[in-house]
């Protein structure tokens, strides 16, 4: 055995590129695997940090929708708990103005004196780290925050910070660095932490409190009450509107989004490991075929098949292990450029973190070594199996490369393989794997049709070029001799091609949707809000004397109110904190929305009556919705019943959304107007206008409030979206990048097997610059096909990314897919360069080589 | 006096390690809570108080430090022996200033601990609580005219029934994680002013004192559990009141404090101020109570305490004098002090030592016995 092993490592050193560009190719995928992982989970962690240096060691989070918990309630559950086992907070989003891009802060405010259990780096037993205690609870606007924050913020101890909340200029005082354990300290990277007073004051809630965390075991309960006799008495003290959840079955926002993200990347990560396979299996293919004679001979010796296949899937699995370790280390090195836009893609919905580390989880890049290893094992099957197969009598009938009926055997995969990819792909729902498989069957059928392409497309060359000089028809004819051999690679290339088209012709076609969207639901001329991210416009409220202004401007022929707020729905499979919007709108407004699917009349009566809601696509998909149905809203009063009018078309919010009318919201709660649509006279320039209606507002009230035309709101929800999808862009060009590796490797090892065949032209008297021809004109052609054959297949795949996988992951459907031109003519040029690439090296070589050289060497 | 030093110690409670309360920590604690040397905006005590019952049993908010102490020797009917200690501190984190619109908006708090000494069942329970006086999360009120005194703290308060004289009856509560007490006490011994007519000179400079007056042996009974076992119990306890501004002198870093009540009628209060070079701070002082309630002063010139033996927590993160003997010439006693459990240490916040003790030895050549409470505070080190 081991002397099978070191003949192998004698091959692959003497075919060192070969070997070192399969290992790459291993490593590109291993690569993007470890780095979308690692991206991932450093912002999930944060926000997890997050969540925790606000829950602290809760069992249990209560929050009570728009309205809050008033603080009596508050109050007299602490009396029947004991003061062990609550702590309240209150929080905002603040701006800090003009500090560019990162000026958005969550202001928590909490009550040290009763975070003691809860939150124990506020209590005032927190060592040094203690809280100025009392310049917190007494000083207005006294904050603390952690040391790198406020070097961020350029503020120091006894300095004032002139904020914004909700667009009102507010100033905080700091009068403290909190310096907690590290990890608590990373959910902190972005807060200023206030008194509870303060974060009421400023959040305008001052009888309110936003939610409670609670400890429910018996090592904080007073003696003789269970967690569960607690928890009735939470339900009693709270009322029907409060929600009280057990931590961990509380899903972030970020988990939904996130999740979008990760079915995305995966997917994507998932292709690039299947081309790092290709390479594998050509790799070993090759080394089995150039060692045939040698096995040969071992077999006539009497070495067993078995043993030679094992040599050869040991090879399979060495390679893989090198090419995964050292794939684990540049996918960190990858992590770097993800994180990026992954993080301020986050930012644009949620607020605020901040990231400069990617955390290096071991176990991440472990499952990537293991992950290219196996697959690296599995590809090297194939050629184990032959080179256990080589019967001794080979030795003395040399062979070429053994070709097998190759058409016959492409559609006897392909057509089983697209049947049970379109089976599978139709009836996905909201099953995931369904959709992985679906997608392996369906680029399995493309892999299987790639030797039949290529066929049919060189045929046609052949007659084409029929005129054309002898070294051309050589080149053609020859690729077309050896198109079975030169399948796999082509196939392979055809893939990672494939995927870039795919991806991009998702995003394009995204992008294409969400614009025709806004264009369709931006009836009115001038939007009015506050400014900030999804999560702060829901509780950011226009001022009265705000709306007052707007109400009375000149030339306002229609106003449309928005209230915008959450509250805990419950409906089909699904139950969450859902944002809920209440309309007023002008009839325009409200003729606007887009349905999926159902009468737009009844939809309109029914919003407008208040007796039904609008749910957004996304939200229906998620939860299983259709008209008809009933959602379950929780409210101070109790659970209300909330039927389904319409589902209707939305793409700025993936986490999903209920519109309803006005007046069933007053009816429910009181929640503020976050956002106005006015329409102009007929004959009103609006940029004109939108400067009177600001000079209007500011005049009428402190509030910083965000008036934008029509024009400039589409432009900055383009742009959001923009930012949303860079990460895919990022993760696009690394696919380009795994490609580019993979046609090199492949075809430059393809083009060094040619020795034989080389020399032969040189010794028929071919010039070393026709031998050039001869090498760069088949790798041209052959990336030429790839490039090619990946249009269609990139099309097929953009389209289920987009109508499967994209449905699945952000419940939206897409108006219509289209293949962009760009992206077609990025991937055949890049196709094409790498295999020109490819050829140069073995062109040289051969250029260089004396023929009787070229023909000893095979 | 004793707990003063408790408030220090609560802000020095930062100190993981719990060291003594000493000058450096000391002014770290007083950032915490705006120490001795904010006091500007606070009322000072510098004159002997007119004091008018029962509206002085009420808060003194102009003060920025006050509480209301309550310790006590109970029996159930079937011998079991318990100790209990309730006290709620008032502390002002800022003078009053201008009115804030928040419902939680404070400018003082609460501190309060309770504790149970099960003797026979030789366990030892202590719990605090903390809350801001804001909302009803914590309170003091009255008496006034209609609203008897109450004092609460989260689940925790003290309140005057009705029918009594605005603040006695008095009905304590609290309940712990593995303890709880109902407890009612009345009317008993008239209370004695300390120090100079109720003002409690606490170091040479001037306004550094407190208006301080103690209820030395008033009876108490209700209900305690403890193990899960409720009994109904009586007995006498002790109440301190005392409001101030200031704080501990620097110097000193650690005090011992006793509350005794002789079987003879009397009862004898001392406390004994430690210096930081191990030496009795001068200013430390004591009375003793005869049985119709007249008391004395005592001064460090006629009691000596001494302690006997060590008992270490154990964690080892402090060391305690294990039992004391105070002797006085006149008037004359000598008494031996023994805890009634070793570990009556509060491991809160704050770490001190605050329990039940028996009391035997001679007053006026007299055998003598008695029951009580001693406090040792200052003696927690690094490991």
């Amino acid at each position: 055995m081991k002397l099978l092993l070191r003949q192998g490592l004698r091959h692959h050193q003497r075919h060192a590129l070969q070997t070192l560009l399969t290992v790459l190719g291993i490593a590109a995928g291993v690569a993007l695997l470890c780095a979308m992982q690692l991206a991932q989970r450093t912002a999930e962690h944060a926000f997890e940090l997050g969540l925790q240096a606000v829950a602290g060691s809760a069992s249990h989070t209560v929050t009570a929708g728009p309205e809050g918990l008033p603080v009596a309630s508050y109050v007299a559950l602490r009396a029947r708990l004991g003061g062990r086992a609550v702590a309240p907070s209150v929080s905002g989003i603040v701006r800090v103005p003009g500090r560019g891009e990162r000026t958005v802060l969550r202001a928590l405010g909490i009550d040290p004196l009763a975070d003691v259990e809860l939150r124990p780096w506020s209590s005032p037993a927190a060592g040094e780290a203690a809280l100025p205690l009392g310049e917190m609870l007494t000083r207005p606007g006294a904050f603390v925050a952690t040391a790198p924050l406020l070097a961020r913020l350029g503020v120091r101890v006894g300095d004032e910070l002139r904020v914004t909340m909700g667009g009102r200029p507010l100033v905080a005082h700091c009068v403290g660095t909190i310096a907690p354990a590290p990890i608590v300290a990373a959910g902190l990277a972005d807060v200023l932490v206030v008194d509870i007073a303060t974060a009421q004051e400023w959040t305008q809630r001052t009888d309110r409190i936003d939610r409670l965390d609670l400890r429910l075991d018996v090592e904080v309960l007073p003696d003789g009450l269970t967690p569960a006799a607690a928890l009735a008495a939470v339900a009693e003290e709270l009322g029907p509107g409060a929600h009280a959840v057990a931590v961990g079955m509380h899903q972030g926002g970020l988990a939904q989004l996130a999740r979008g993200f990760r079915i995305n990347l995966r997917a994507l990560c998932l292709l690039s490991l299947l081309v790092g396979a290709f390479l594998v299996h050509e790799t070993m293919r090759l080394s089995v075929v150039a060692r045939r004679r040698s096995f040969g001979v071992l077999r006539a010796l009497g070495v067993q098949g078995g043993a030679l296949g094992r040599v050869v899937a040991i090879e399979a699995g060495l390679l893989g292990l090198i090419g995964s370790a050292a794939g684990a280390l540049l996918g960190i090195a990858f992590a770097h450029l993800l994180l990026e836009p992954l993080v301020r893609t986050l930012n644009d919905h949620y607020a605020t973190f901040e990231l400069q580390r990617v955390e290096v989880d071991p176990l991440v890049l472990a499952v990537g070594v293991v992950l290219g290893c196996a697959v690296a094992v599995l590809a090297g099957l194939g050629p184990a199996i032959a080179a256990s197969r080589v019967p001794p009598r080979d030795v003395l009938v040399p062979q070429r490369h053994a070709a097998q009926s190759g058409r016959h055997r492409g559609w006897r995969i392909a057509i089983p393989a697209a049947a049970l990819a379109y089976g599978l792909l139709i009836t996905t729902g909201d099953r995931l794997p369904q959709a992985y498989v679906g997608i392996l069957a369906m680029l399995v059928a493309a892999v299987a049709l790639v030797p039949i392409a290529m066929e049919l497309g060189l045929r046609g060359l052949g007659r084409l070029v029929g005129g054309a000089g002898p070294f051309v028809r050589y080149v053609v004819r020859s690729t077309a001799t050896a198109r079975e051999h030169l399948a796999l690679p082509v196939a392979a290339m055809v893939l990672a091609l494939a995927t870039t088209i795919g991806l991009a012709s998702l995003v394009g076609s995204f992008r294409d949707s969400v614009t025709g969207w806004l264009l369709q639901v931006l009836p009115a001329d001038v939007y009015v809000s506050v400014p900030g991210g999804v999560d702060e416009r829901v509780r950011a409220v226009l001022e009265p004397a705000v709306i007052q202004a707007l109400r009375q401007a000149p030339e306002v022929a229609g106003l449309s109110t928005y209230q915008r707020t959450r509250m805990s729905v419950r409906g089909g499979r699904g139950e969450g904190e859902i944002d809920i919007c209440g309309m007023a709108p002008t009839g325009e407004v409200l003729r606007s929305f887009a349905f999926v699917g159902n009468d737009q009349r009844t939809g309109r009566d029914a919003l407008l009556r208040g007796t039904g809601a609008w749910v957004s696509e996304s939200l229906a998909f998620r939860w299983g919705l259709s008209v008809g149905e009933v959602l379950v809203v929780r409210t101070a009063k109790g659970p209300v019943d909330l039927p389904i009018a319409a589902v209707h078309r939305d793409y700025s919010n993936e986490r999903g959304e209920v519109l309803v009318g006005a007046s069933w919201l007053d009816a429910q709660a009181q929640v503020g107007v976050t956002a106005i649509a006015l329409q102009a006279e007929p004959g009103t320039e609006v940029e004109p206008w939108v400067l009177q209606l600001r000079a209007r507002t500011a005049a009428a009230s402190e509030q910083d409030v965000q008036i934008r035309s029509q024009n400039e709101l589409r432009t900055s929800s383009l742009a959001i979206f923009d930012r949303t999808f860079a990460i895919t862009g990022v993760m696009r060009l690394l696919c380009l990048l795994v490609a580019f590796f993979g046609i090199y490797a492949a075809f430059a090892s393809l083009q060094l097997e040619r020795g034989a065949e080389i020399g032969l032209l040189r010794c028929l008297g071919a010039r070393p610059r026709q031998i050039g021809f001869v090498v760069l004109g088949q790798t041209a052609l052959l990336g030429l096909c790839a490039g090619l054959l990946a249009i269609p297949v990139g099309a097929l795949l953009g389209h289920v990314l987009a109508n499967v996988i994209n449905r699945v992951s952000f419940g939206w459907s897409l108006a219509q897919v289209e293949v962009p031109a760009s992206a077609v003519a990025e991937v055949i040029a890049l196709a094409v360069l790498a295999a020109l690439a490819a050829g140069l090296q073995p062109a040289l070589r051969f250029a260089r080589m004396r023929p009787a050289d070229a023909l000893r060497e095979s | 006096m004793r707990t003063h030093g408790i408030l220090l110690a609560l802000l020095l409670a930062a100190c993981t390690e719990r060291e003594l309360p000493n000058a450096e920590h000391g002014l770290g604690i007083a950032d915490v809570l705006g120490g001795a040397e904010n006091a500007a905006g606070f009322a000072r005590a510098t004159a002997p108080p007119q004091l008018q019952f029962p509206r002085d049993h009420g808060a003194h908010p102009d003060f920025r430090t006050e509480w209301w102490y309550v310790t006590g020797n109970l029996d159930a009917a079937d011998g079991h022996r318990f100790g209990v200690q309730l006290v709620f501190f008032r502390q002002a984190l800022a003078p009053a200033g201008a009115p804030r619109s928040a419902a939680l908006a404070a400018r003082e708090m609460v501190l309060a601990h309770a504790a149970v000494t099960d003797v026979d069942g030789k366990v030892f329970h202590a719990e605090e609580r903390l809350e801001r006086i804001a909302a009803g999360l914590a309170e003091v009120r009255g008496p006034a005219p209609g609203e008897p005194f109450r004092i609460v703290c989260a689940d925790w308060s003290a309140r005057a029934a009705a029918g009594g004289d605005g603040f006695l009856p008095l009905d304590l509560r609290a309940t712990g994680r593995e303890f709880a007490f109902a407890l009612r006490i009345g009317p008993g011994k008239p209370l004695v002013l300390q120090g100079d007519r109720g003002l409690s000179q606490k170091s040479d400079a001037p306004g550094n004192a407190s208006i301080y007056y103690s209820m030395t042996r008033l009876p108490i009974a209700g209900t305690i559990t403890s193990q899960g076992v409720q009994r109904d119990v009586s007995g006498q306890c002790w109440i301190d009141r005392e409001w101030s501004t200031s704080a501990l002198g620097p110097q000193q870093v650690g005090w011992d404090w006793f509350s005794l009540q002789l079987d003879s009628g009397e009862e004898l209060m001392w406390y004994r101020l430690r210096r930081r070079d191990g030496s009795v701070d001068p200013w430390s002082r004591g009375c003793l109570i005869d049985a119709a309630g007249q008391a004395t002063t005592l001064t460090p010139a006629q009691v000596q305490a001494t302690p006997a033996g060590t008992w270490s927590a154990q964690d080892g993160c402090a060391t305690y004098p294990a039992s004391w003997r105070l002797v006085g010439a006149a008037p004359e006693f000598a008494l031996e002090i023994t805890p009634l459990l070793p570990d009556q240490e509060l491991r809160t916040l704050v770490r001190y030592w605050e329990g039940a003790v028996a009391v035997r030895g001679t007053r006026v050549g007299k055998p003598v016995t008695g029951r009580g409470y001693l406090e040792m505070t200052g003696y927690t080190h690094a490991k």
